[in-house]
């Protein structure tokens, strides 16, 4: 796989779709994360476009060069996102499952601690952005 | 030279704008200077500084307080980023 798909965009997101884009002839695992609303009606996102897209490209490089992987991809949703619908999912596939599990649990939590991208928790009137970390400068 | 700072989420709320214009020396103004203009020509943002970790980000990558600017540079203040460690 050359460059990794990272996208950030309003529409729904689908593990599948990001599973069969990853998948090559030499698949023997694909690992999936769903990161979906809980708790609250709806969480709002907002996202710095194309710093988010490009720092989580950025972040799925780093996976693929590090992991004995085959392919990597990411998209996180923006706007209204109700509770149980995913906001953000990784697809990974590599020859073996260690490789495979290793680098979407690395890919997904350096897209939380880096990417520029902010939810709002959405219970009837209520609004509250979320408490979130700053993201590290350097490196 | 003036350099236009995107403003994100609690940022954008707080200051009501999405974006603020701030004026700084032709050459060597950094980072740290541009927070310290952003504090003082807007009140909220001087308390959003003093309350939560802010990073900006130069040109779509983040960078740190030493971080020299130039004319034309995309400037953003970035807050606290919604990820959390779990």
């Amino acid at each position: 796989m050359s460059r990794p798909h990272a996208r950030v965009h309003a529409d729904p997101l689908s593990a599948d779709r990001l599973a069969r884009l990853v998948a090559t002839d030499g698949t023997g695992a694909i690992v999936t994360f769903q990161g979906t609303t809980r708790d609250v009606a709806r969480l709002d996102y907002e996202a710095y476009l194309p710093m988010a897209e490009e720092r989580i490209a950025a972040i799925l490089e780093d996976a693929l060069a590090a992991h004995e992987i085959e392919g990597a991809a990411a998209e996180h949703r923006v706007g209204a996102v109700a509770l149980g619908e995913p906001s953000v999912v990784v697809a990974v596939a590599a020859a073996h499952r260690e490789a495979a599990f290793a680098a979407a649990r690395e890919a997904i939590d350096r897209i939380k601690a880096e990417a520029p991208i902010w939810k709002r928790e959405v219970e009837g009137e209520h609004r509250r952005w979320g408490d979130g970390t700053a993201p590290p400068t350097a490196g | 030279m003036v350099l236009e700072v995107r403003l994100f989420a609690v940022l954008r709320e707080r200051a009501g704008a999405a974006s603020l214009a701030v004026e700084l020396p032709d050459a060597g103004a950094t980072v740290a200077d541009a927070l310290r203009e952003l504090g003082a020509c807007s009140p909220p943002l001087a308390a959003a500084l003093a309350e939560m970790p802010l990073v900006m980000a130069v040109n779509r990558d983040y960078a740190e307080p030493g971080t020299v600017l130039s004319t034309g540079d995309e400037l953003a203040l970035i807050p606290p980023v919604s990820g959390g460690a779990r």
